[in-house]
């Protein structure tokens, strides 16, 4: 890996992550996606203009809605890949946590994310996605308010 | 709102896990061909140093021993005769009307 894809990765890989497994819901093809974004990266395909992390979210995303619009059947993705770390390195707690994100609409799950583990502002969020910031922000609100209702 | 906001920072004491390392096999591919282009680079400037080489001069083929014997059985037939000398003598003595040869050296006194 060239030294700015490995930097990249290693500044943006986690949040990257959780987003793919966030539109996913299936940590083992949310890597694949990560490294076909980045190995996209590595050949100089990619044509990062500005900030990276913007352009990373979108390739992240772009990049796993084709692999469900690949997907020849309606596949009950694998709830098994664990792909968030509990503070208290509980397994049953991220589990739960994400069995909880998983029952969210898709559009409220992926600004739940975007958000939280992302770290992207509304306005960031709102430019990966392709709506405006007011859509996003309630999107968000909403998804966190259902997600207390789950998750308790 | 304080409630979604502890709620907020209690989902954000979660961490992504790292994701692994890309497979050393996908980087291969990527790899492989700027490897191809080198190895090709490589045998096209061999090939072209190897065409830009001078030949090596040829042995010089040992000459037949000339014997009396031999020009003597051509004596009756002067053409032949003359084509074995013209044949040693070209072959033996220095060719002196090759530039900076003996010809030229005496033509500038």
């Amino acid at each position: 890996m060239t030294h700015d894809a490995r930097e990249l990765y290693e500044r943006h890989g986690r949040k990257l992550l959780a987003y793919a497994c966030a539109l996913l819901r299936d940590p083992s093809a949310a890597e694949d996606v990560l490294h076909q974004v980045f190995l996209n990266v590595l050949r100089g395909r990619a044509a990062i203009d500005g900030e990276p992390a913007r352009y990373l979210f979108r390739a992240v995303r772009n990049t796993a809605l084709n692999h469900i619009r690949g997907q020849s059947r309606e596949v009950e993705l694998a709830a098994a890949g664990i792909w968030l770390e509990s503070p208290d390195g509980s397994q049953e707690t991220a589990i739960a946590l994400q069995s909880a994100l998983r029952m969210l609409p898709d559009e409220q799950r992926e600004a739940v994310v975007l958000k939280i583990w992302g770290q992207l502002t509304f306005e960031e969020a709102a430019a990966v996605v392709g709506v405006s910031p007011n859509t996003v922000a309630s999107r968000y609100r909403y998804g966190l308010e259902k997600l207390k209702e789950i998750w308790k | 709102m304080d409630e979604l906001d502890d709620f907020e920072a209690r989902l954000r004491a979660f961490r992504p896990r790292r994701p692994a390392s890309i497979p050393d096999a996908r980087l291969q591919r990527l790899r492989g061909p700027i490897w191809v282009a080198v190895a090709a680079g490589l045998a096209a400037v061999m090939f072209v140093a190897s065409r830009l080489q001078k030949p090596a001069p040829e042995p010089a083929q040992p000459l037949p021993p000339v014997t009396l014997g031999a020009l003597n059985a051509l004596a009756d037939r002067p053409d032949a005769l003359d084509a074995a000398l013209a044949e040693i003598s070209r072959t033996t003595l220095p060719d002196i009307t090759r530039p900076g040869g003996v010809l030229e050296r005496l033509s500038k006194f």
